[in-house]
């Protein structure tokens, strides 16, 4: 147990020791909050004002609030009632008697004006008064999800925020985009903020984020479960009070709590039944060999051609689905328990989560287990001070798979396998060693030797791929009233995490066959310290004013200690001890980066429409150069509802809600730590293609110079937005909907931008590229029916974004890590798939010389249309060896469709439909497996085929124009039509789809025996996860990356796939 | 409790006021990096010039360059497109090598710290080094950044043609001849090769003089007459070989067998040409270059040809070891460029001395007496083509002479094996003198193309 935890843990159990003193003989006012419709609304806050006392409703909607005798002294209060989605609503009581009964019946609040929402570090604001847009998202759509990784349950929740899991894997992780990248080395990731402290949401790679195995991005530390809300701030202008940390958005979560004079439990089970969604395109006609001849093995140890382009099997060959036989059923279960309340002055919330997800790989090693907890206490120490401290603490360990472009990786060792191989017996019968296609008799001797691919059943069985992760955050706040006009905010927030991984390939793996172990511990720590105090006044009720001003001390360590053994001597112990010790490897890295900042916020109301806000931060970083360390983000909005101008309020008419707003606002990134400073490096040289040497040999020291030249006056990265928006409410605010446009520019965009090698460096960080982001925004919500037995929602988003890449300060274009092909290119998109064509006209282009031919001229020629394939003479396209843009993987559009109908109060079903309107997927497996001559198309070798005609379709010109050519392994799959050799454009697909990602039907049952067993209410759930999808992409689910939450984006290589789910939960509630 | 809220607030405000008066952020890990060096001794840099070395000339370059020449064959994935050369700018890492760390940019600070401290022994062989890769960028490139590149105060170096580049490095040579007869200072075991011989780095620094001597003779045939005479004081024996240090040890081993043995096993072979061509002769070397196949026997892959594991022969067992040393310079190269550059200088006894000793070396009967002409010259050429094998020089004499007149790979390639490497996409995007790859010219100054090969039939592989 670290220092802080237990820190946390001394704190909190002090807080919550005033919980057991209650209040002797007493009044008690209790009653019943329902809907328009009747329905029992759930976690309703019902509160006597300027008492300082409050309850919660239960999940019938009944409350109960005591008041001590000492201060029912038959006075006259107001008694409000509130909850999210609701309009509030006030009585006025008098505090007699013993018991008293107030029921409430709130009208629906969709625009959820008056409730009060957190714009971050502290600040609050309403709805209403909001200028730059926020989206929020309520527990019950995370709940609804029925994701374990709150970034997953983002997805299609907010129009212009769009996620990407990286696989359907047991603890893969999540990539969460907000209106474009905005950065080229920097995360795209936006900050987390969980209950107002940062926190991490790294996803750390082992060895390889194109080979090795998935990883979890650490959000998925939280459960889900004990998350009251969400909100996104998406653009700059609402995120600005995050300074440096914000340019990729910021999303900021709310944990449960608990409510005053009240005491809820809550019980929660789900049950998942996983599946792959997909089957793969694999043929099944031809066997191993090459040329039409069979591979045959002649010997013990003998090594086979990988490729299927044998012969024609014989009928009644018995051949394998390589992909479905790997693939299972898999199971998640994911159990919560919560309790929370509290008494007048004291209220707590705890709760305890376990999931246990075993993945749809054959086998056990593709699992996740989390174990979760969340304690809560607040203590109100007097009508001035209140103290409160919430630890998370959280256990998770996962199992995973290899996967990628990787000698060990499951999918490509699996779908490279000849259709005849049988790949399920994977030790051989006589010597009990592993076998696979490509070295089917391993003789005695070949312990230690490579099988060129290893058999995809020694991967899910005898590799060991494991994550341990400890971590708990939480933090200890402070709110103090000094003066009714003043409020003081402290925070102190604490987030560590252990992370113990091992990477281990025993011997005979193809990856390096005496057997490699990677151990790793990742520690990451990150200290916050927030003060703000507000002050506020109002003036006759026509103005409100406020002014904020608030301090920021940030500080964030990694230390990542990992090791590298080669050369078990067991075979089967996954210890770096285990290896021969002279070929230890270490890795280790560490970093601390301290952040001081200062930031201030003004706010004027004008007549309850007008609404101004205004803010600055300066942001000092250890990572910005000396010289230029300070460096301020302003912010600006106004948000007018004129409706209240034209007299119309309370949310009724034909108009019944308008606001006009607009807002402006800059937020950075910071840099790397260490990116100021040159240095010199130890390593290994090497081509990529072999391990490489070790720069220090025969016992000789060696170092050489670090390939990047430091910068000395390195900036943060800085994104200047303008959003401008409108909110509309219609029919008595049946219908709403809400539009917002946004402009981004970001500047001082950090690269490394190559100096001449020939400099002796390969590149330095400058502040050098600018992109832009345009985008439209659109969420229209219809309640056509709201009748007591039946309610009908519909809610549409829609959301365009347009990213460009305007400059890279003269230089021309670069590849991004994470990925094969993605890459930046100025004058295009961010994230372009970067790669080689076929020769083709081009007019656009002055020179268009391939191999010596001037193509564009032979073009004109033939009055052949522009991108016109060339066909050389001998009848085949030509290799175009200018890089270019061959796709982009951002999509046109994205949107979504949700229902959700409740009858009787009781039964309700919904349904969300997520688009994506294209984004380029680059089918890495396919151009691997024609190839091999695996892939279902490779059907055709040996048939004629005409270029433009019978085959890739199109225009085509050149001299061997409508040659009718044999499609075939030498002259097509192993050559131009190869993967490995031809132009990737001829792999770009249309990665765009339609997917019905939830689908529900659930029953409250609140009477009879569930009453009677002593619970208030009890649900059942049925849902479906990605039952449905449509895509003209070939591969697996066009949802997959293969770098992960890297920022290549659209890179399918032998990448693990996705699943669709039935879950089904029970929930008790009292 | 009012007590308690003034201590609140005192501490609140003591804590504001310790950051903003103390220095949040300096200190430990904040000043500097803690994971790299500020400072590198220049012992400890010479150790990443050789190693860097090591990967420059038999590395990737070394490979492809093997498999144009047919030494080898490309038999998987990329390593087929290569052999059929299908070769972008993007693929050769070895430019950048010879200029950034563990090249030139750290050969100059060793350079500088040796001349100060008057370490004339680590001086020249790091001007031999420094012969041998940027030599090497000038063969593959032509053109090539030089007299200007890893100086600090210039950003943009600009090209030397790639005539002034071998002319600087003869002189760059002599300097090392100079500076290591001069015998003072030692590196001893800090250097890999020869633990600080200067004899033989200098019977070296002459071989490489010839090597590039002869680079320059198709277009100025008064360089045999140089080449001759540096070749003559050369590498004396075998034993003066310039080879790599390799070992067992995890990061040390032999590339070749990295790439071959561990890592990408099933990318390349032998190559039918020249697996056939010394069967043919009866060659000894046989059975130490390839191995034995499946049925016993020995085969080489045809450029292009998918693997066929039964039938190809892999490297053999002498070569194919993770300690073996790999040769850069040597004796026989050493022979073979006398024996050439004394038949083109009219030589012929000496001429046909030399080719005999390399013979007798490589465990051949010497020459026919009757051999003459250009069929002496054709044998000279096929000895140090056997000879230099996976040694990237056999494709700089490929390229000078058409030896031996290979039929290129692929009919989709009308414009025959590539004479030349495209410049890397970094440098080229990063220097507005270089143009795109279209636009680049196919061969080098040094090397027009050959109508005939040695034996006067026409060239086939040259465009």
């Amino acid at each position: 147990m670290s220092r802080i935890q237990r820190l946390f843990g001394v704190t909190l159990a002090l807080l919550l020791l005033p919980v057991g003193v209650r209040a002797q003989s007493a009044l008690t006012v209790s009653g019943r909050v329902t809907n328009e419709a009747g329905a029992p609304i759930a976690f309703a806050s019902v509160y006597l004002t300027g008492m300082g006392l409050g309850a919660q409703t239960q999940s019938d909607g009944e409350y109960s609030l005591v008041v001590p005798s000492a201060r029912a002294t038959g006075q006259q209060v107001v008694l409000g009632a509130r909850a999210i989605g609701f309009r509030l609503k006030t009585v006025t009581i008098t505090l007699t008697g013993t018991a008293l009964t107030q029921n409430f019946i709130l009208e629906s609040n969709p625009l959820r004006l008056g409730e009060v929402v957190v714009t971050g570090a502290g600040t609050q604001s309403t709805t209403e008064r909001l200028g730059a847009s926020v989206s929020s998202v309520k527990s019950e759509e995370i709940l609804k999800s029925n994701e374990v990784n709150v970034v997953n349950a983002l997805a299609a929740k907010a129009p212009g925020v769009n996620v990407t899991s990286s696989s359907g894997e047991p603890g893969a992780s999540a990539f969460i985009l907000i209106r474009g990248q905005k950065s080229i080395e920097g995360t795209s990731q936006p900050l987390f903020v969980v209950d107002g402290v940062p926190v991490d949401n790294s996803t750390i790679v082992t060895t390889f984020s194109t080979a090795g195995t998935t990883s979890p991005n650490r959000m998925m530390d939280l459960n889900p479960a004990d998350i009251e809300s969400v909100e996104i701030l998406k653009g700059s202008a609402a995120a600005a009070i995050y300074g440096a940390r914000a340019g990729a958005g910021v999303v900021l979560i709310t944990t449960k709590r608990g409510r005053p004079n009240s005491v809820n439990w809550s019980l929660r089970s789900t049950y998942t039944d996983d599946r792959v969604n997909r089957d793969y395109p694999l043929q099944t006609m031809f066997g191993q060999g090459s040329r039409g001849v069979a591979a045959s093995c002649l010997s013990e140890n003998c090594r086979l051609t990988g490729a299927s382009f044998g012969p024609k099997l014989a009928a009644g060959t018995k051949v394998y689905n390589h992909f479905m036989e790997m693939f299972e059923t898999g199971h998640v279960s994911d159990n919560s328990i919560s309790v929370s309340g509290g008494t007048d002055r004291s209220t707590f919330y705890a709760s305890g989560g376990y999931m246990k997800n075993e993945g749809v790989i054959v086998g056990d090693n593709d699992a996740y287990r989390r174990v979760t907890s969340l304690v809560k206490g607040n203590l109100e120490v007097n009508d001035k001070l209140r103290v409160g401290a919430t630890v998370n603490y959280s256990d998770s360990r996962g199992s995973f798979i290899q996967k990628g472009s990787n000698l060990s990786g499951l999918l490509l060792a699996a779908l490279r396998t000849s259709p005849e191989f049988n790949n399920v017996q994977y030790k051989d019968s006589a010597t009990g060693l592993h076998r696979a296609y490509r070295f089917p008799r391993p003789g005695a001797t070949s312990g230690n030797l490579s099988r060129t691919y290893d058999n995809p059943f020694f991967i899910v069985n005898e590799m060991q791929n494991t994550s341990e992760v400890g971590r708990s955050f939480g933090n200890i706040n402070v709110d103090y009233t000094p003066f009714p006009w003043l409020f003081v905010k402290y925070s102190l927030g604490g987030d560590y995490s252990s992370d113990a991984r091992i990477e281990g390939l025993p011997p005979s793996n193809s990856s390096e066959p005496t057997g490699q172990i990677d151990r790793a511990n990742y520690t990451i720590f990150q200290v916050d310290h927030n003060l703000i105090a507000t002050a506020s006044k109002e003036y006759n009720g026509w103005m409100n004013t406020s002014l904020t001003a608030g301090q920021n001390l940030n500080s964030r360590s990694y230390k990542q200690l990992q090791a590298r053994g080669r050369g078990f001597i067991a075979p089967d112990l996954f210890q770096l001890s285990n290896t021969i010790s002279s070929n230890l490897l270490p890795l280790d890295y560490e970093s601390l980066v301290k952040v001081e900042s200062y930031f201030g916020e003004a706010k004027l109301d004008l007549w309850n429409q007008l609404f101004f806000t205004g803010g600055v931060r300066n942001d000092a970083s250890s990572t910005f150069g000396k010289s230029v360390r300070h460096n301020w983000f302003p912010k600006a909005s106004a948000a007018w509802e004129f409706t209240r101008t034209m007299g119309i309020s309370g949310g009724a008419g034909l108009l019944s809600y308008g606001k006009l707003r607009a807002a402006y606002g800059v937020t950075g990134r910071e840099p790397n730590a260490y990116q100021v400073f040159s240095g010199y490096t130890v390593g290994t040289f090497g081509d990529g293609w072999t391990n490489g040497l070790n720069v220090s040999q025969s016992g000789n020291a060696g170092i050489f110079l670090s390939a990047s030249k430091g910068q000395t006056d390195l900036k943060p990265e800085r994104n200047a937005e303008t959003e401008f928006g409108a909110d509309f409410a219609f029919l008595d605010s049946r219908i709403d909907m809400g539009v917002t446009y946004y402009n981004s520019k970001s500047t001082d965009v950090i690269l490394s931008l190559p100096v001449q090698p020939s400099t002796g460096f390969f590149n330095q960080v400058q502040n050098a590229a600018e992109i832009t982001n345009k985008g439209l925004e659109v969420t229209l919500n219809l309640r056509p029916l709201a009748t007591p037995n039946l309610e009908w929602n519909v809610g549409a988003m829609w959301a365009k974004n347009d990213n460009l890449v305007t400059s890279l300060n003269g230089a021309d274009q670069f590849y991004l890590g994470g990925g094969f092909v993605s890459g930046i290119k100025q004058g295009f998109a961010h994230g372009i798939i970067l790669d080689y064509d076929f020769a083709r006209c081009r007019y656009k282009e002055t020179a268009n010389n391939v191999n010596g031919v001037d193509i564009n001229a032979v073009c004109k020629t033939a009055g052949a249309p522009e991108g016109a394939l060339y066909i050389d003479s001998d009848g085949f396209p030509l290799f175009d060896e200018t890089q270019r843009v061959v796709g982009d993987p951002n999509p046109n559009w994205t949107g979504s469709l949700s229902s959700n109908i409740r009858l009787m109060k009781k039964l309700q079903f919904s349904a969300l439909l997520d688009v994506r309107n294209g984004g380029d997927i680059w089918n890495g497996t396919k151009g691997a497996l024609f190839n091999f001559g695996a892939h279902k198309d490779t059907e055709i070798r040996g048939q004629q085929r005409v270029f433009g005609k019978t085959y890739f379709p199109g225009p085509t010109v050149g001299p061997g124009k409508d040659k009718s050519v044999v499609i075939d392994q030498g002259t097509w799959f192993t050559n131009l039509g190869s993967g490995f050799v031809g132009p990737a454009s001829q792999f770009v697909e249309n990665g765009g789809f339609t997917r019905l990602r939830e689908v529900s039907v659930a029953l409250t049952l609140d009477g009879g025996w569930v009453k009677s067993s002593g619970f208030s209410s009890m649900d059942l759930r049925l849902a479906g996860r990605n039952l449905w999808l449509k895509t003209d992409y070939t591969g697996i689910d066009p949802e997959s990356n293969l770098g992960g939450a890297s920022a290549s984006r659209g890179n399918e290589y032998f990448n693990n796939p996705q699943t669709r789910s039935v879950v089904f939960t029970v929930g008790l509630n009292r | 409790m009012s007590r308690k809220l003034k201590t609140w607030s005192v501490a609140g405000l003591a804590l504001m006021s310790t950051v903003a008066c103390g220095d949040f952020l300096s200190g430990d890990k904040l000043d500097s990096d803690p994971n790299r060096a500020t400072t590198a001794q220049a012992s400890q840099l010479f150790t990443a010039v050789q190693v860097n070395t090591y990967y420059i000339v038999n590395g990737h370059a070394a490979r492809v360059l093997a498999m144009w020449v047919q030494q080898m064959a490309g038999t998987d994935r990329q390593y087929i497109g290569y052999d059929l050369y299908s070769v972008t700018e993007g693929l050769f890492g070895e430019f950048s090598a010879v200029y950034t760390g563990g090249g030139l940019a750290d050969i100059r600070s060793i350079q500088a710290v040796a001349t100060t401290s008057g370490n004339k022994t680590l001086l020249g062989i790091t001007k031999i080094y420094e012969a041998l890769v940027v030599g090497f960028a000038a063969d593959m490139y032509g053109d090539i950044p030089y007299s200007e590149a890893a100086k600090p105060s210039i950003k943009t170096p600009k090209l030397d043609k790639q005539a002034d580049v071998y002319a600087a490095l003869q002189t760059l040579l002599d300097g090392a001849i100079t500076d290591l007869s001069a015998g003072a200072g030692s590196v001893g075991a800090l250097d890999l090769s020869f633990q600080g011989e200067r004899t033989k780095w200098i019977a070296v620094a002459r071989t490489l003089k010839a090597r590039y001597y002869l680079h320059t003779a198709e277009v100025n045939t008064a360089a045999y007459a140089n080449a001759l005479t540096q070749a003559q004081q050369g590498i004396a024996s075998p034993a003066g070989n310039w080879t790599e240090y390799h070992s067992t040890s995890s990061g040390e081993e032999n590339i070749w067998w990295q790439f071959i043995n561990r890592d990408r096993d099933s990318y390349t072979r032998p190559g039918k040409f020249l697996v056939d061509l010394m069967i043919q002769r009866n060659d000894p070397r046989v059975p130490e270059y390839f191995a034995k196949n499946d049925l016993g026997g020995y085969a080489g892959a045809a450029p292009g040809e998918g693997l066929d594991p039964n039938r190809m022969s892999n490297l053999g067992p002498v070569r194919l070891q993770p300690d073996y040393r790999q040769p850069i310079v040597t004796w026989s190269e050493n022979k073979a460029i006398i024996a050439e550059a004394a038949y083109r200088t009219g030589n012929i006894a000496l001429a046909r001395t030399a080719l005999d000793e390399l013979r007798a070396w490589a465990g051949v009967p010497a020459i026919a007496a009757s051999l003459s002409g250009s069929a002496l010259l054709v044998q000279i050429l096929q000895e140090k083509y056997i000879a230099l094998f996976q040694n990237y020089e056999a494709y700089n004499d490929y390229k000078r002479t058409c030896y031996p007149n290979l039929t290129p790979s692929s009919s989709a390639s009308a414009s025959g094996i590539p004479a030349r490497f495209t410049y890397p996409v970094a440098e080229r995007t990063a220097n507005p003198n270089i143009p795109l790859p279209g636009n680049q010219p196919k061969r080098n100054t040094n090397d027009p193309a050959n109508a005939t090969a040695p034996d006067g039939a026409a060239c086939k592989g040259q465009k």
